[in-house]
């Protein structure tokens, strides 16, 4: 018999939050540079967010701020502002691919008809944290969201947590080439 | 279960299949070497920026919310 290796599942909007959720829309707070107590104007930024956070702190309520990286479809990654994106070419998304820009994590294209996505870069250079609260009332106006499954959601959290916790030496062992 | 049994779902091994053939043509070092001349982070666009209105009321110093660890509790801890 044959196996069928699913990378996401549909969730209704009234289901737990759990890592490797997508979220539409997700409003971030930018800090502001200094806070006074004041009436200030504070910049909104929505992103399309995936949780990090682990599912058991999630569903315990352990924790008050869910961690979020954003994600963008493969197709428009990098195609605003830059005079060369490495991205671009089959050499910078074979890179993705292989795992081997630390920073960031390919997902795959979700195939489920009326959430098509293309494939999707996550980017672990900014992450954020969003109130569980507002994450869950965000998530319950989605009407449908995707969820990425195991062993891909373990996968993903597996790349941030290398990425975390990289090292740069100051010298490393020459080349034996 | 053989590896010949498990169907990949537009697995991203696939990823350029319509382009061409790369997983062969491209050498790891290759990669290393492009990575190495080309700048490498690259922001992600927001979907959408605004900005609110907000109203500071107080600044105070935040206490740390303790988290007890579960089937801990006190009296029958294995720690000495």
């Amino acid at each position: 018999m044959e196996r069928i290796h699913t990378w996401y599942d549909v969730i209704n909007s009234n289901e737990n939050l759990m890592q490797g959720d997508l979220i539409s829309d997700c409003p971030i707070i930018v800090p502001p540079s200094s806070i006074e107590l004041d009436e200030m104007d504070v910049d909104i930024e929505l992103y399309n967010v995936i949780i990090i956070s682990q599912s058991c702190d999630l569903e315990n309520k352990k924790i008050d701020l869910v961690l979020v990286c954003p994600f963008i479809p493969l197709d428009e990654f990098g195609t605003k502002g830059e005079k060369y994106n490495f991205y671009r070419s089959l050499k910078g998304k074979e890179a993705l691919r292989r795992g081997d820009s630390p920073g960031y994590h390919l997902l795959n294209k979700c195939n489920i008809k009326g959430l098509y996505t293309d494939y999707l870069v996550v980017d672990f250079h900014n992450v954020y944290g969003v109130h569980f609260d507002l994450l869950m009332d965000i998530a319950r106006k989605q009407e449908k969201r995707i969820r990425l499954l195991s062993p891909y959601r373990e996968h993903l959290s597996q790349a941030f947590a290398r990425f975390f916790m990289r090292v740069g030496l100051p010298a490393d062992i020459p080349s034996f080439t | 279960m053989s590896n010949n049994n498990v169907l990949l779902q537009d697995h991203p091994k696939s990823i350029f299949a319509n382009d061409r053939k790369i997983n062969e043509d491209i050498s790891e070092e290759d990669i290393m070497i492009a990575m190495q001349e080309h700048e490498l982070i690259i922001r992600i666009i927001p979907v959408k920026k605004y900005k609110i209105r907000v109203k500071v009321k107080s600044i105070k110093k935040a206490s740390p919310r303790v988290i007890e660890p579960e089937g801990i509790d006190g009296e029958n801890t294995y720690l000495v």
